[in-house]
C-alpha cells in the first residue's frame, strides 16, 4: 500500500499538513505551488524539477530554481536510473557536487516516480538539500511517498476527470 | 487560565499548516495567522500575541522589516519574535538580531525542537 492511501488521518504533522495543502489545492498553479512549498519548507531542498516521461521521450513540465538549460530532460541526470523510477522505484543518489560552486561536499538527489491511472507519467527530481538538512530519513521518505501519490492525483488525474 | 497564544506568519500555506498541527498535536497554545509582514504587524496590534513565529522571506514586508516594527509599537515591544527561515548563513541570523528578534530557527522545522524553544518562552 503507498504511503498516501495508508493515510486516511495521518499522525504527521508534516504529511497532514502537505496532504491537507496538496488536496486542497484549486488548480493546476496551485498544486505546482503546493509542491514548491512541501519541497523547500518541509523537505529542504532547493531546487526541483518536474519531468514528463513518454514513450516520445522526456520533457521538462515545470521547475523552481534548477538550471533549465543544463537539465531540460530528465535524462540529463546520469545519476538517475531512469528504467528504475519509471517502474515505480523512489531513488535517492549520492552526487560528488551539486555544480553550481558553492557547495564542495556530497549532495543527495532524489528522483520521485509520479504516476497516474497506473503508470509512471512524470519524475519529480529535487536537488541541492539546504546545508542545515543533514541526509534523508525514514520520515523524508514517507513525505516523498505522499508527495508522489497526492502529486499524480492532483496533477494528472483530477485534471482529466474534469476534462471528461 | 486562558491558553498562551502564537501568531504564525508564512507566506506559504504549507508552513503555516504544518507549524499549526505541530503545536496542536503537542502544546495547548492558540494559534493565529498572517501571510506576510503588513498583515503580522496589524495582526499583532489586533490579537495581543504572547510570541511571534515569523519566517523571514515573504512579500510587501519580510521577517526582519516586521521585526523591526514590532519593537517599535509600545503593544509588541516586548512579544519575543521568533524568525524562522531556510537560510542559516551566520551572517543572515546576524540581521535577525539586529532587527530585534529573540530566537532564530532554520527551516525544515523540527517539531520538537520548535514546541521546546517555544516553552522555553511560554511555559508549558
Amino acid at each position: 500500500m503507498t504511503a498516501g492511501a495508508a493515510m486516511g488521518k495521518v499522525e504527521d504533522p508534516r504529511l497532514e499538513a502537505a496532504q491537507k495543502r496538496l488536496r486542497e489545492s484549486v488548480d493546476r498553479a496551485d498544486t505546482l505551488e503546493a509542491i514548491r512549498e512541501i519541497v523547500t519548507n518541509l523537505l529542504g531542498c532547493e531546487e526541483i524539477g518536474l519531468f514528463s516521461v513518454e514513450r516520445e521521450g522526456s520533457g521538462l513540465l515545470w521547475s523552481f530554481g534548477i538550471d533549465t538549460k543544463r537539465h531540460s530532460t530528465v535524462d540529463s541526470f546520469a545519476e538517475c536510473a531512469l528504467h528504475r523510477v519509471i517502474q515505480g522505484e523512489l531513488q535517492v543518489a549520492q552526487v560528488d557536487h551539486e555544480g553550481h560552486g558553492h557547495h564542495d561536499t556530497p549532495s543527495l538527489r532524489i528522483f520521485v516516480p509520479i504516476r497516474a491511472h497506473n503508470r509512471t507519467v512524470a519524475v519529480l527530481v529535487m536537488l541541492k538539500l539546504l546545508p542545515q538538512k543533514l541526509g534523508f530519513n525514514k520520515a523524508d521518505t514517507n513525505l516523498v511517498k505522499l508527495l508522489a501519490d497526492e502529486t499524480g492525483r492532483a496533477l494528472f488525474e483530477r485534471s482529466t476527470n474534469a476534462n471528461a | 487560565m486562558t491558553a498562551k497564544k502564537i501568531l504564525l506568519v508564512d507566506d506559504s500555506k504549507t508552513a503555516l499548516m504544518m507549524e499549526r498541527a505541530i503545536l496542536e498535536k503537542r502544546t495547548k497554545y492558540q494559534c493565529v495567522t498572517a501571510s506576510d509582514g503588513l498583515e503580522a504587524v496589524s495582526k499583532a496590534s489586533e490579537e495581543h500575541p504572547d510570541l511571534v513565529l515569523m519566517d523571514v522571506v515573504m512579500p510587501r514586508m519580510n521577517g526582519f522589516e516586521a521585526c523591526k516594527k514590532l519593537r517599535q509599537l509600545p503593544e509588541t515591544r516586548e512579544v519575543p519574535i521568533v524568525l524562522l527561515t531556510t537560510r542559516g548563513e551566520e551572517t543572515y541570523m546576524e540581521a535577525g538580531f539586529q532587527s530585534g528578534c529573540n530566537d532564530y530557527l532554520t527551516k525544515p522545522v523540527d517539531g520538537e525542537e520548535l514546541v521546546k524553544l517555544l516553552q522555553s518562552y511560554l511555559g508549558e
